[in-house]
């Protein structure tokens, strides 16, 4: 914090002036810009915009399938992301439709690099290093940004992406110091502002290996593990690695080796010098992210854990070492890294830490992801409590979008929980109770089925056209795709094939399937379990002239139409008490019939519809009946 | 609280015991679900379009006849709820009102949440403003006076069986999301055959669970047992018998239509839902025919069947053919009463008729007359019940029909998920019948799906790349 108040100044006026330059800024500031908004993008360092803090990739279940809607709506991730690709695997292949998701690993200075090309691209955006100070709040508005050497910018519209950066505090062994993420500073200020302005923020916790020198590691010791050797990319319109361009073949290589009884030895003869154990650490850390330690103490019955080895970047010489996250004094950490077969000489050049931030509890937020109680201050990313690049990016698009949209005097893109995982992030957010950095899971998706990454764009590229995100390339070849799907789907309803055909015959007959009596149409033959791509190929040569994404797509329609019928009714009977709209003026401590907690998470969250109202954490039936009264009383009292 | 657009049924009357009890029905499909059930004595002045009339008729359980009731028709938007509203009044006690419940669900309604037919009356006007913080308070009081019940109900054995069955689907949607959330960990991720194992194991559980709920039928709504025996063997003496010695009767209700006559009575502290039948013997008179393929059907749904045989019969070994069938047919549940032990020759009385027991037939010397053979026959029945032959536990088990109900499509959604499974169905597809059956077994113990689910993900498997 300053010293000294600096003589503030007028830095120009704004639509929407975005604070924090990281997947969530970056994504925010861009919607925003493309939007037509006049736009300011603050960081605390503009060479280090959309930084990858932890892992060197993008994607895995459900992340992967937030790149894709985010790349559906007019985002950017997808595209920097296969930009920078070092590597691509589909995960998931084996479990099914709606759970296979591709993982990239990205180069992050190229990354990085790639983003602020785009950004210094854009018109209407302007960019500015700063460490933002304070909001400017007046008569329930948001009115600006004041940052510490007192420029001001005017703004009707703030979003806040402050990432891990507010009051950060870095914890290595028994080293504790104020800090931000891979040895940045952090902001004192902002996060006092917003107390002072009456938003209640908590506490996280996060953590990360150390970094290893790549001509360190004894590779010989380590499991290849290679990308995929098709091309895959998560972009729709399809953007070349800058690194293996299309030829995967010249993907990079990851690494898997195993923690042993040793390293497990060093950490559990150590645990009296882990913060995590000590007390030091006081934020809640991720459960799905554990440190070493926490794994050697929890699964003690384990003798070896996975570690894996990935590149930071093409040319760098960092490997980040997935696996071992820790906050073990550095020494201690040398030491468990050395214990590791093929580590032994491992020259550890960015050791591990864990980082406790502050964030803002996201009951505060309303769908559109603005503050209540705030007209035009939004805030998206790891501020709000989540965790993870992608959920931070989606959350930027989405923020970026609203305040765009609040610029224009236009309503809010709210996405539902059965349009994609974007819909069930924010809705989780606004609703649930956070016990820990949320990380989207696609377990965390009730209408799984229906959120493929394959339909990503299906879903949400019409919306995106709607927005205005949607360049008119994509959308041409957006519609092309859906008539050749349309096409493809009503060919295979139509087209009937006799038990007399000889090709019928030899391809069911491969397959393992009985000749049907009557004949079948293709459709028919599809929802065999037994009928796969390459049965259907066989009798159809000429569906290999499809990408194969898309036969495969269409096959899924197909094969599984049942299930995703009974998923899309499941859809219509939550829309339906998504429809009924709750007044913004619901005073919940006054309604009769609302048990005492209900009121209060009502009250707080302050629901915009009666289904939303159920999925608040803590409401019953009970308290859903409650407000179903009241909502008629209200209405029989507005009609007398 | 249910859809407004679903049609919702449960019991208006206090359950327990009772003469009469009331099912209402309301909502937009009433009238289709008891088209569909209901037969009227009278469809000409049933198909009539004035409400607030009462009709006789058969209500029906799919080919199962329920019980014969009283229906009253209060179409919209004059009814309680100010929807089409059918009241099923049953004379036959809570299991006849149970099994018309059972019927109405069947045909598309569903169970009514606490308080609801009054929320759907306030929401349609039917009460003034005054009224509505009673309606509020009602609902509130019901839903925890229901929750309260349900725990209650579940006494500690059951309880801890559907919390069993509970974290065994928990354990397997936990190992197939881990595998899917986390494809990459040291998951172990459940193999196919393994998971396949461990949903049969689920299922079975479930079975087991629904099982019980059948043996807690036999409690709530008597154990069904038929009395059967040819023409005056003295079938109708034994029922009256019974009736006179514990005078315990629940409820009565005389056949009109049929030959059966149902009876309820206490014995060895076990409810009987006693049905008496028409005699058994060849007959070429249409009527009688009518009546002993009914006493047939009696015998396919009986818990137990209490065979009255002449002694004289058995002891000349003269007995009948459709007699030798019975014990034939259902020897596990049939308790042969050797009756008229008095008329046998002096010196014969104690006779015990060894040479007719067939494997699994329980015979018990018996004279109505001088009550011979009436306490072995409590005993036999009270070891059938608690002894495991008929139910696995002696108590009371899950209690109340939407407990039931729940365990009901818990099965079904594991028997769905266990067939994709069987049909190779990739993982994503089967873990939505999976978590369909978590949902269901969850609203019975009352406890959170997906706070459960994330936290056994990240206790049972070490995550953390």
């Amino acid at each position: 914090m300053n010293i000294n108040k600096p003589i503030e100044y007028d830095a120009g006026h704004y639509d929407v002036v975005v604070v924090g330059a990281g997947h969530a800024g970056c994504e925010a500031a861009l919607a925003a810009a493309r939007l037509g908004c006049r736009t300011a993008l603050l960081t605390l360092s503009l060479d280090r915009v959309a930084a990858m803090p932890c892992n060197p990739s993008v994607g895995g279940p459900a992340k992967g399938h937030l790149v894709r809607e985010i790349d559906a709506l007019g985002g950017v991730m997808a595209q920097v992301a296969d930009r920078t690709s070092l590597q691509a695997r589909m995960l998931n292949t084996g479990k099914g439709p709606a759970v296979q998701a591709l993982r990239v690993q990205a180069d992050k200075a190229a990354y990085s690099r790639e983003m602020r090309r785009l950004l210094f691209a854009e018109p209407n955006l302007r960019l500015y290093q700063g460490m933002a100070e304070r909001v400017d709040i007046a008569g329930g508005a948001v009115r600006g940004v004041v940052t510490r050497t007192g420029a001001r910018f005017a703004a009707p519209n703030v979003i806040l992406t402050g990432g891990t950066y507010l009051r950060g505090r870095v914890i290595v062994g028994e080293a504790v110091y104020a800090g931000g993420p891979s040895g940045e500073q952090t902001s004192l200020g902002l996060a006092e502002n917003l107390r002072a302005w009456g938003f209640r923020l908590s506490r996280f916790k996060t953590g990360t290996p150390p970094r290893l020198a790549r001509r360190s590691v004894d590779f010989s010791r380590w499991i290849r593990q290679p990308g995929d050797a098709e091309r895959r990319g998560f972009s729709f319109l399809p953007v070349p690695s800058l690194f293996w361009g299309g030829d995967p073949a010249r993907q990079e290589l990851c690494w898997l080796g195993y923690t042993n009884e040793r390293t497990h030895e060093i950490i559990r003869a150590n645990l009296g010098r882990a913060p995590l154990y000590t007390g030091v650490v006081e934020g809640i850390g991720p459960r799905y992210c554990p440190s070493i330690e926490d794994k050697v103490v929890r699964f003690a019955e384990r003798t070896a854990h996975q570690v894996f080895l990935e590149p930071e970047g093409h040319e760098s010489d960092d490997l980040y070492a997935a696996g071992i996250s820790t906050s073990l004094p550095e020494e201690i950490q040398t030491e468990l890294v050395h214990s590791i077969a093929g580590l032994e000489r491992a020259v550890l050049l960015k050791p591990g830490y864990a980082i406790e931030y502050d964030y803002i509890l996201p009951r505060q937020l309303a769908p559109d992801l603005s503050l209540k109680g705030c007209a035009g201050l939004f805030a998206a990313g790891q501020i709000n409590g989540t965790s993870g690049y992608e959920e931070a990016a989606a959350q930027g698009l989405l923020a970026g979008v609203n305040a765009a949209r609040r610029a224009r005097g236009e309503g809010p893109f709210v996405p539902g929980r059965d349009e994609g995982y974007i819909g069930v992030l924010a809705d989780d957010l606004v609703n649930k109770e956070l016990l820990e950095p949320y990380r989207l899971l696609t377990a965390r998706a009730e209408y799984r089925l229906l959120l493929r990454q394959d339909n990503a764009d299906a879903r949400l590229t019409p919306r995106g056209r709607e927005i205005g995100l949607v360049t008119e390339e994509r959308w041409r070849a957006f519609s092309a795709k859906m008539e050749r799907r349309g096409a493809l789907l009503a060919r295979w309803e139509q087209e009937r094939f006799s038990p007399k055909d000889e090709k019928l015959g030899a391809v069911l007959a491969e397959a393992g399937s009985a000749l049907p009596a009557g004949g079948a149409s293709a459709a028919e033959l599809l929802r065999r379990p037994e009928i796969t791509a390459e049965a259907i190929t066989a009798l159809m040569p000429e569906m290999r002239e499809l990408p194969a994404e898309e036969l495969d797509e269409a096959i899924t329609l197909v094969k599984y139409a049942g299930y995703i019928g009974r998923q899309e009714l499941a859809v219509a009977r939550m829309q339906k008490t998504e429809r009924r709209a709750l007044p913004e003026d619901m005073e919940y401590a006054r309604i009769s019939g609302l048990a005492h907690e209900a009121r209060q998470r009502l009250a707080e969250v302050r629901p915009r519809s009666l289904g939303q109202a159920a999925r608040v954490s803590g409401v019953t039936p009970a308290d859903i009946a409650a407000l179903l009264v009241h909502l008629e009383q209200r209405r029989r009292t507005a009609s007398l | 609280m249910n859809d407004e657009d679903q049609t919702i049924v449960a019991l208006a009357t206090p359950a327990g015991e009772g003469a009469i009890h009331i099912v209402r029905l309301s909502g937009k499909e009433a009238a289709r679900i008891v088209a569909a059930c209901f037969s009227p004595l009278h469809p000409e002045r049933w198909e009539k379009k004035e409400g607030f009339t009462l009709h006789l008729g058969m209500f029906r359980d799919g080919d199962l006849e329920a019980d014969q009731v009283l229906v009253g028709k209060m179409p919209a938007p004059a009814s309680y709820t100010g929807e089409d509203v059918y009241e099923i009044n049953c004379h036959g006690g809570m299991p006849v009102a149970q099994r018309v419940i059972t019927a109405c669900r069947r045909a598309g309604a569903v169970l009514a949440e606490p308080g609801e037919f009054t929320l759907r009356a306030f929401l349609h006007g039917k009460m003034d403003l005054v009224q509505a913080e009673a309606v509020n308070d009602l609902i509130r009081a019901r839903t925890e006076m229901a929750a309260g019940l349900a725990l209650a109900q579940l006494n500690g054995g059951i309880s801890a069986e559907v919390r069993e069955t509970r974290q065994k689907i928990l354990d397997i949607l936990a190992g197939i999301e881990a595998g899917i959330d986390f494809p990459e960990e040291e998951t172990d991720p459940l193999a196919r055959t393994e998971l396949l194992q461990r949903l049969i194991i689920a299922k079975e559980h479930a079975q087991d669970l629904f099982a019980g709920s059948r043996a807690g039928r036999v409690i709530r709504e008597g154990l069904a047992t038929v009395i059967a025996g040819k023409p005056n063997v003295g079938k109708s003496s034994l029922l009256n018998a019974l009736l006179r010695e514990e005078r315990a009767i629940v409820t009565d209700i005389p056949g009109t239509t049929r030959d059966e006559i149902h009876e309820y009575v206490v014995a060895g502290g076990i409810l009987l839902h006693l049905i008496d039948t028409a005699g058994l013997r060849a007959s070429d008179d249409p009527v009688e025919k009518l009546g002993i393929e009914r006493t047939w059907k009696a015998l396919n749904m009986a818990d137990a069947v209490l065979l009255l045989l002449d002694a004289r019969d058995a002891r000349s070994g003269a007995l009948a053919a459709e007699e030798r069938a019975v014990l034939a047919e259902y020897a596990g549940k049939v308790i042969a009463l050797v009756n008229k032990t008095d008329l046998l020759p002096p010196g014969l009385e104690e006779w015990a008729v060894p040479e007719l027991a067939e494997p699994g037939v329980c015979v018990i010397p018996f004279s109505v007359k001088q009550r011979r053979g009436f306490e072995e026959l409590a005993q036999e029945l009270k070891e059938r019940v608690w002894g495991g032959e008929i139910s696995a536990s002696g108590e009371p088990r899950l209690a109340s029909l939407r407990q039931q109900s729940a365990v009901e499509r818990t099965l079904l959604a594991l028997e769905k998920a266990e067939e994709a499974m069987q049909a190779s169905a990739p993982l994503d597809l089967i873990s939505i019948d999976i978590r369909a059956a978590l949902e269901e077994i969850s609203q019975i113990t009352g406890d959170a799906v997906e706070d459960d689910l994330l936290e056994r993900i990240f206790t049972q498997f070490c995550i953390g790349k």
